[in-house]
């Protein structure tokens, strides 16, 4: 009874105190889209209870449409905010409105993949960015991207060049994964007009040019080839070598200083023609990144830049292709998925030249025409394949293998000559060729880190042989021959990880490491005899040099390990603050390389300035040689006693918009080098199983400055870059050149390049490439003396690149035609390479003259003159 | 359609072959006619002196080989001394070896100057290197006798640098037998020489062509000893080596170059593929050397 009296009363109070609280009231309510803010604050006015919210925490797009009749106002609070991450709580006669923090500073992450609308293949490297305040992250190869912000609601937008700008509004009160499909605004390499400007500098400490498929298809090409080595040598501070052979030289380097990534393997050598085309078939590049300074805390292994190149995946919807045919290669590229409606795909490429049988012919023509019998052949070819898994949501598994080769063949053997009776014979053989396979593991762990493991193996390996001799039919031994082989095999397995784990919207933590076992096989010989006792019918092998010196494998361990923060302590300022570890194992040392990455970047409106430093260490050495003839090379590792290069690189930039489509940017370097090498000066140091020759490999130092100034104008039907680069570049040896300085082969004082794309239909652009640049410099004699034991006249050289060639000039035009047939999409190139046929040299040779033996001739070769090219591309 | 696109293709790659091989001669940067000078005396020995014209690569030489070249010296009391040169004609150049003793670190100038061609003439200072304690490079030797040749290791010890101290050095083997129990030094006799166990590369130290020694730069050699092996190869039964000498030079950093320099260059000069020698010295206008050096002799009796 007393039991029963007790629970009677507490129900009777409990209905009295429910039926007093305002929040029981109950109203009739009637909002028709109207936003969830307006109709909290009509139901505040309407009942007189304070309903407490933060405006940043209510979506602010959120439309409600409700008709209450006799309901109680707590219902119909929870009721407007269903659908929302939004809480109610009642705290004595108001209502709160909140919404749970998930982090300790109050912030939440959005995720997901952005892919290609049509082919679903990841878009690696898009933007992904608050409107308002420009806080941004980016999509890493996979697609996959991770951003986190305060709490609130933020209209996010996708950008990717080549894309149509996408925004979406966004809740940040909760985790979200959202996945985004972009719609493509090009095709099959068409020119890209951008819709908005390129905003990759105003967020990046990192001194870095991003290279998307439509960079490189608005790029002028030779011989209608789009490449993306070809579109960088384009920037300021970049430069080939003569007349575009030699590859990349970034701000006074070497392009074996260029840490050169195919989906994050090292690759040896991009060259094909020489370095006129790189090995990276534009069918089935994705994008690039291209560092010259600040160098984020995972790259590292090279000196002066990083070209990270990603590859595609391939079209996850159905199988599709191209195929095209230019004046200097044909090429065919097929992809698709593997399964129907699931994310496997495989992607294959393949391309060569067919210029061969050409060029064959042609060469014997000229030759028969100068007096001589032989020819030329030149191939190069590409095959491409990748094979990836998607295992589920948060796995991708992908296999990767590229094999390229070039080969070079030209020979002949001149008729007698009348007044001397003798016959030149020569033989040029030079072969190179890349093997790489990988196997990638890309794991998104949660929402706000992803990471990435590679295993690979990839091997390079380079032959050069070159034999000429004088001789007499009525002779028995050859009167004069030399030959000579270079030999670079390289092979590398090896695996790394990486990790970028974003904590919060200020930080972005990068940690990784990894390790290469490197076997390398150099070898190098020559000889030279004068009156020798080579049979006239005799001719030497590569053998025959590589025999004495027996090739020999050299192993060395090379272990990394790394650790950075991207701190943004607001969306203008950005630090990159790292350390990469680096330890190499040779025969009997150690080497530990510490690699301190600093870069900073503010920002202010329309302009920015940046500024970084960094250390990077190299452990192989390329030894080029530098006299007369087309140059070799041989790629040793760093030894016992050859430790490894080391340079220290700064750099200032300062960049605004002068207007809403141009930007102006200047950038001031400095770099010093150290432990760098070079061949020792006289007769070619043999290199094989005798280690003797890792003594005769100097090393010394390198300063490399200069400033760049680049106008760019980024939107519109008409597209322009102008750039200017000054650059200074010297080396400092103490057994070279008497031990006085000397400017670097590379040293280019001057240079200036216009690039221009403009479209003048919907489906017709010209293209137009302007390049000039100081004449790199070259070693050459300046007269010769007779050697007084044997009479012999020995040429004299006054200093180690004592000449320049003539000044580089080159305009390049084409004009590009598009159509969409019911059977697919065309593309013809017609274009023009070195308009003005200008006589670019590429290097110098001394021969003796024909007409006084006891005289030589200064000989400079240019290679690519006017050259017209069509090509025709088709994708289906 | 498809003849005229074979038409075009090889057009276009006839173009691109005669670019390809059209070598494009181009004198200008030929030089004009210089003189190379070789003047280098020991201290307190005779001054001898080669002289000789270069050749522009166009083989554009001005006079004949029958002209007279002059050297003459100025010394430090103001006095010049003037001497004829001679032609050689099998060695291609003027000689002369009149000019007296050199005195220690006399600041001499020479000038040098062919008569049929008032151009050509060049000039230069001498250089001294600074003096060395006789004691400041030691040898310790070990000898096997093998198949009737002596195999010989070597060890020079040369002390750290100090500013007192020469920093070049030019090392001269040279092999004392006896013929027939009759003593004397006869240069050559050794079969080769290898320099061993030097850790750093470049050319610290470095062999000479034609068993003209080694080249040594105390500098950077930082105290290591050099470790040389030697193999005296005994001629006949009645020659014994004996002992081996060491001709010890104090050298100026000129000297030093322009040595190595010239052996280098002269090794497989007709190899195409040799990478280009910077031809050095201190002669203004021209080419060559003007240097002095101090030299001292150690031996090891075997």
């Amino acid at each position: 009874m007393k039991q029963t009296l007790v629970l009677l009363l507490f129900t009777l109070v409990a209905t009295i105190a429910w039926g007093q609280s305002p929040v029981q009231k109950r109203i009739d309510y009637i909002a028709i889209n109207k936003p969830l803010a307006v109709v909290l604050n009509d139901l505040s006015r309407k009942t007189s209870v304070p309903i407490v919210f933060s405006e940043s925490k209510i979506p602010r797009r959120k439309k409600i449409s409700i008709q209450a009749d006799d309901e109680r106002l707590i219902d119909i609070v929870k009721a407007v905010i269903k659908g929302t991450r939004l809480r109610v709580e009642v705290a004595g006669n108001q209502i709160l409105i909140f919404r749970p923090d998930r982090n300790a500073d109050g912030s939440y992450t959005l995720s997901g993949y952005i892919r290609d609308s049509i082919t679903a293949e990841p878009l690696g490297f898009a933007d992904v960015y608050d409107i308002e305040s420009q806080r941004s992250a980016r999509s890493n190869s996979q697609g996959f991207y991770s951003l986190t912000l305060p709490s609130g609601y933020y209209e996010i937008a996708y950008s990717y060049l080549g894309y149509a700008q996408d925004t979406v509004l966004v809740d940040f009160n909760l985790d979200n994964q959202i996945d985004r499909r972009m719609v493509s605004n090009v095709r099959i390499n068409e020119v890209v007009i951008k819709d908005s400007p390129d905003v990759d500098a105003y967020k990046e400490a990192a001194d870095v040019h991003h290279v998307s498929r439509g960079k490189m298809a608005a790029t002028a090409t030779l011989g209608g080839e789009v490449d993306v080595m070809r579109h960088l040598q384009l920037l300021p501070g970049v430069s080939s070598g003569a007349d575009g052979f030699g590859g990349l030289n970034v701000r006074g380097g070497s392009d074996d200083q260029n840490l050169i990534l195919y989906d994050g393997v090292p690759v040896y050598s991009t060259e094909h023609v020489f370095g006129l085309l790189s090995i990276f078939n534009s069918d089935i590049v994705a994008s690039a990144d291209f560092y010259k300074g600040n160098f984020p805390t995972r790259y590292a292994g090279r000196l002066s830049s990083v070209v990270d190149v990603k590859t595609r995946r391939g079209n996850t919807k159905k199988v599709s292709g191209s195929a095209s045919i230019s004046t200097l290669a044909a090429k065919v590229m097929l992809e698709g998925p593997l399964v129907p409606n699931k994310e496997h795909t495989f992607l294959v490429s393949y391309r060569r030249t067919y210029i061969d049988p050409w060029l064959k012919l042609a060469t014997d023509f000229q030759n028969r025409n100068l007096n001589r019998d032989g020819s030329t052949s030149y191939s190069f070819s590409d095959l491409n394949g990748k094979l990836s898994f998607k295992i589920n949501d948060k796995n991708y598994l992908s296999i990767n293998y590229y094999g390229g080769q070039d080969g070079l063949r030209n020979s002949f053997t001149t008729a007698n000559n009348i007044t001397t009776g003798f016959r030149d014979f020569s033989v040029v053989n030079w072969d190179w060729q890349n093997d790489m396979v990988s196997l990638n593991w890309d794991r998104q762990l949660g929402d706000k880190a992803y990471s990435k493991a590679v295993a690979y193996y990839t091997s390079y390996e380079l032959n050069t042989f070159d034999h000429s001799k004088l001789f007499s039919d009525t002779a028995v031994v050859t009167t004069l021959y030399d030959a000579s082989v270079f030999r670079s095999r390289i092979i590398d397995r090896g695996g790394k990880w990486d990790l970028t784990y974003s904590p919060s919207s200020k930080h972005e933590i990068q940690v990784g490491g990894g390790g290469v076992l490197h076997k390398f096989e150099p070898a190098l010989n020559s000889t030279s005899h004068f009156e020798a006792d080579l049979p006239v019918e005799e001719v030497l092998t590569a053998e025959d040099l590589l025999e004495p010196i027996v090739p020999d494998d050299i192993f060395t361990i090379e272990l990394n390990a790394y650790l950075g923060d991207v701190y943004r302590p607001s969306s203008n300022i950005e630090w990159h603050i790292g350390l990469h570890a680096n330890g190499l194992l040779t025969d009997n040392r150690e080497f530990v390389n510490l690699q301190p990455r600093l870069a900073f970047r503010a920002s202010s409106g329309k302009s920015y300035v940046k500024a970084g430093i960094s250390r990077m260490a190299q452990n192989l050495h390329r030894l080029q040689s530098s006299g007369l003839g087309f140059p070799s090379a041989v790629w040793i590792p760093a030894t016992d006693r050859v430790g490894p290069a080391m340079s220290w690189v700064s750099t200032l930039t300062v960049g605004t918009a002068f207007t809403s489509d141009i930007q102006f940017v200047t950038s001031a370097y400095f770099k010093r080098l150290e432990g760098v090498s070079t061949l020792l000066e006289g007769a070619l140091t043999p290199i094989g199983q005798d280690r003797l020759w890792e003594r005769l490999i100097p090393q010394g130092k390198g300063t490399a400055y200069g400033f760049e100034v680049a106008f760019d104008k980024l939107v519109g039907r008409t597209i322009w870059n102008a750039n200017y680069t000054y650059g200074v570049s010297t080396r400092d040896f103490v057994d070279v050149n008497a031990g006085q300085s000397f400017d670097f082969t590379y040293d280019r004082r001057h240079q200036a390049k216009l690039s221009l794309t403009h479209r003048i239909s919907g489906n017709l652009e010209v293209a137009a490439n302007y390049i000039y640049g100081t004449g790199n410099p070259i070693t050459e004699p300046a007269s010769s003396f007779i050697d007084e034991t044997t009479g012999v006249p020995v040429l004299l050289f006054p200093g180690r690149n004592n000449n320049r060639l003539p000044d580089y000039r080159r305009l390049d035009v084409s004009f590009s035609f598009y159509n969409t047939m019911k059977f697919g999409r065309q593309k013809v190139t017609l274009g023009l390479y070195n308009v003005f046929n200008d006589k670019n040299y590429v290097f110098s040779d001394v021969a003796r003259s024909s007409n006084n033996p006891e005289t030589f001739e200064l000989l400079r070769y240019t290679v690519v003159p006017l050259f017209p090219s069509l090509s025709y591309s088709l994708a289906w | 359609m498809r003849t005229p696109l074979l038409c075009f293709l090889f057009f276009l790659l006839t173009i691109l072959s005669i670019g390809c091989a059209d070598p494009l001669p181009l004198d200008e940067v030929s030089e004009d006619q210089k003189l190379m000078l070789w003047c280098e005396a020991m201290i307190g020995g005779e001054i001898t002196a080669r002289l000789q014209r270069t050749t522009p690569l166009d083989g554009r030489v001005q006079g004949g080989i029958d002209s007279t070249a002059t050297i003459s010296i100025r010394y430090t009391d103001g006095i010049d001394q003037i001497i004829n040169l001679l032609w050689e004609p099998t060695r291609q150049l003027y000689t002369a070896g009149e000019f007296g003793k050199l005195k220690a670190n006399e600041r001499t100038i020479i000038t040098a100057s062919v008569t049929d061609n008032a151009d050509l003439d060049v000039q230069a200072t001498m250089v001294h290197p600074l003096s060395r304690r006789l004691d400041s490079i030691s040898l310790d030797s070990e000898l096997q006798v093998k198949n009737d040749q002596h195999a010989i290791s070597v060890s020079l010890h040369v002390p750290r640098q100090s500013s007192s101290l020469a920093e070049y050095y030019h090392i001269i083997p040279l092999r004392r037998a006896s013929y027939l129990s009759t003593q004397g030094v006869r240069e050559g006799g050794l079969e080769s020489m290898t320099v061993d166990n030097v850790w750093n590369n470049n050319l610290v130290v470095q062999p000479l062509s034609n068993q003209a020694g080694i080249l040594v730069d105390a500098s950077r050699l930082d105290g290591q000893p050099v470790q040389l092996d030697l193999l005296s190869q005994e001629l006949d039964g009645n020659e014994m080596t004996t002992a081996l000498e060491f001709e010890v030079r104090s050298v100026t950093k000129d000297y030093f170059y322009y040595h190595s320099a010239r052996s280098r260059m002269l090794v497989d000069h007709t190899d195409p593929n040799q990478t280009p020698v910077i031809m050095t010295g201190n002669v203004k206008n021209g080419y060559g050397l003007y240097s002095s050096y101090i030299t001292t002799r150690s031996s090891i009796e075997l």
